[in-house]
């Protein structure tokens, strides 16, 4: 589950990534209007990208589904700041 | 050969931690307007565009070739997508350098913030300026010398509306919605 989300998150932002640089107009549009989203997004890609990093590193690698836990955990908490921004 | 896959794997998990920290310093100038835009020309820019562009390749590498493509359809795939992410900022697509020197001068020696922060990010200070005075009733701007937040009695002392907001706005293609609610200024007015 964490690989295959890794994976589409990040397809997700390249997608978005690739709009944001085109022009100045969709630049705005998707910097102010799906700022949240991504931020959703990237975060998730973000923390599960570090644990990833740590556990090929060979630090807590028999820990990797608490890991994960953790990884949830603090992208929901991430997640809620950013929804909290646009309410 | 045998060396390019760790350095392949450093340079990838290097970016990513590098666009983390680039991307959390983007959110935190969007939202709390500081000096560390990521407007296009800015070393942190070109910093980040160098490093979206090596994590992009080197993971879709892995993600490629663990999809059982061969690595003859792989690298022209991997080209194809660099040269898609690096010719917008190369070629200046979402920049408004070109724009600067045809629109008027604006009176006045001084911004609420620099000229570049302003050209890339007032949408993101008008929007908080008019939170700010209609839910908090703060009128008054004190963090950057005391100015009245308002875009008639403060960015029209010095901007022209037709020759200066209006033409870079026509040029970035962008509408504002903010005369869906205020009364449009009239043709001429500003400065």
């Amino acid at each position: 589950m964490a690989f295959v989300l890794h994976r589409l998150t990040g397809l997700i932002m390249v997608a978005f990534i690739l709009f944001h640089f085109l022009f100045f107009s969709t630049s705005l549009e998707l910097g102010y209007s799906f700022l949240p989203l991504f931020g959703i997004i990237a975060s998730f890609h973000g923390f599960n990208g570090l644990r990833l990093i740590l556990n090929e590193l060979g630090v807590g690698y028999r820990y990797r589904e608490l890991g994960f836990q953790v990884v949830v955990a603090l992208w929901l908490a991430t997640s809620t700041v950013f929804i909290l921004l646009v309410v | 050969m045998k060396l390019l896959n760790p350095v392949l794997w450093v340079l990838k998990i290097v970016t990513g931690v590098g666009l983390i920290v680039l991307l959390g310093l983007h959110f935190y100038t969007l939202h709390f307007h500081s000096g560390l835009l990521l407007f296009p020309g800015s070393i942190y820019y070109w910093l980040f565009v160098a490093f979206l562009l090596v994590h992009i390749v080197t993971a879709l590498k892995d993600v490629l070739l663990e999809a059982g493509l061969k690595r003859i359809i792989v690298a022209p795939t991997l080209i194809v997508l660099a040269i898609l992410i690096i010719s917008p900022p190369i070629l200046g697509l979402n920049s408004l350098t070109a724009i600067q020197g045809e629109l008027e001068e604006p009176e006045g020696d001084s911004c609420v913030k620099d000229g570049d922060w302003m050209r890339y990010n007032h949408k993101s200070l008008l929007l908080d300026w008019r939170e700010e005075v209609v839910r908090q009733g703060e009128r008054f701007n004190t963090t950057e010398g005391k100015m009245e937040k308002s875009l008639e009695k403060e960015c029209l002392d010095c901007h022209s509306y037709d020759n200066f907001c209006s033409e870079c706005h026509d040029y970035a293609g962008v509408d504002p919605d903010c005369y869906s609610c205020h009364i449009k200024p009239e043709s001429g007015q500003g400065q």
